[in-house]
């Protein structure tokens, strides 16, 4: 009887997913000659919770905070559209102190070049 | 180049100094008997025998923040600095501000000031204030007759 009691509540068992709450966090993007950069406040962020994807040239940055509001973790989203000057292949990141910062190489077609002028 | 795609609303930062809207109601709520109030970004916790205040501070430099215990009032600062533009670099999108972060706020009682312990994880600073001996729930022992 005991054992078949126990089988019962094993089969019963639930395991909850994670609720989480979605939220924009603040981002500069500053562009420069080879590259473009893109710098996201996400405080409570360590290097595993972040999740950067590359999809039909649409950049989506996730990243999951153990910070809760009202007993919900906080999700931080972001998306952008990429233009063909940006080479996806070789977009890096880190995160440190709870800043995410990625580089997004230009092509070397895009880069700027500046033209040196001369004068007789 | 980049082009947004699915916006939402930027975020009002805490940093500079001016309370966003969710917050004016913090320093009301500290007057009454709250277990717990705030916002995800900056909150007290209250539990029988400590405080825990959880302040989101990301990119700030950990050599500058200072806390403060005076009476059972904390004060609270840290200083950042944003990225400065190298030559030939502009912003196509500027949202993040504010680089000096001060805050004072009253405790809901008194603190043992000796064992406040403090550590900033990942950009979040922690700091748990132990309540003094005397000023923890006591049980009364009721008699009845």
């Amino acid at each position: 009887m005991k054992k078949e009691k126990e089988r019962e509540s094993e089969v019963t068992e639930v395991v909850a997913t994670p609720e989480y709450v979605n939220y924009a966090p603040p981002t500069d993007v500053i562009e420069q000659d080879k590259e473009v950069q893109l710098v996201m406040d996400v405080p409570g962020v360590g290097s595993e919770g972040v999740e950067i994807k590359v999809e039909n040239r649409v950049l989506d940055i996730s990243a999951v905070s153990p910070l809760l509001h009202r007993g919900q973790q906080i999700r931080f989203i972001r998306r952008f559209q990429l233009s063909d000057e940006i080479d996806t292949e070789q977009i890096s990141a880190r995160v440190k102190n709870g800043v995410l910062s990625l580089t997004l190489p230009k092509r070397p077609s895009a880069q700027v070049r500046k033209i040196k002028v001369v004068t007789d | 180049m980049l082009a947004r795609w699915q916006e939402l609303s930027p975020l009002h930062w805490l940093g500079n100094r001016e309370l966003p809207q969710e917050l004016s109601g913090w320093f009301d709520a500290l007057l009454s008997d709250n277990r717990r109030f705030g916002n995800w970004q900056f909150n007290l916790t209250q539990e029988d025998d400590r405080f825990i205040v959880r302040i989101a501070l990301p990119g700030f430099d950990p050599e500058s923040i200072e806390a403060e215990v005076l009476g059972d009032f904390l004060t609270v600062r840290a200083e950042r600095r944003l990225e400065e533009p190298e030559e030939g670099a502009h912003y196509l999108c500027r949202e993040r501000s504010g680089e000096h972060f001060e805050e004072t706020i009253r405790l809901p009682g008194k603190v043992n000031a000796e064992t406040v312990n403090a550590r900033y994880v990942n950009g979040v600073l922690t700091i748990t204030l132990p309540r003094e001996e005397a000023l923890k729930p006591q049980s009364i022992k009721v008699e009845a007759k």
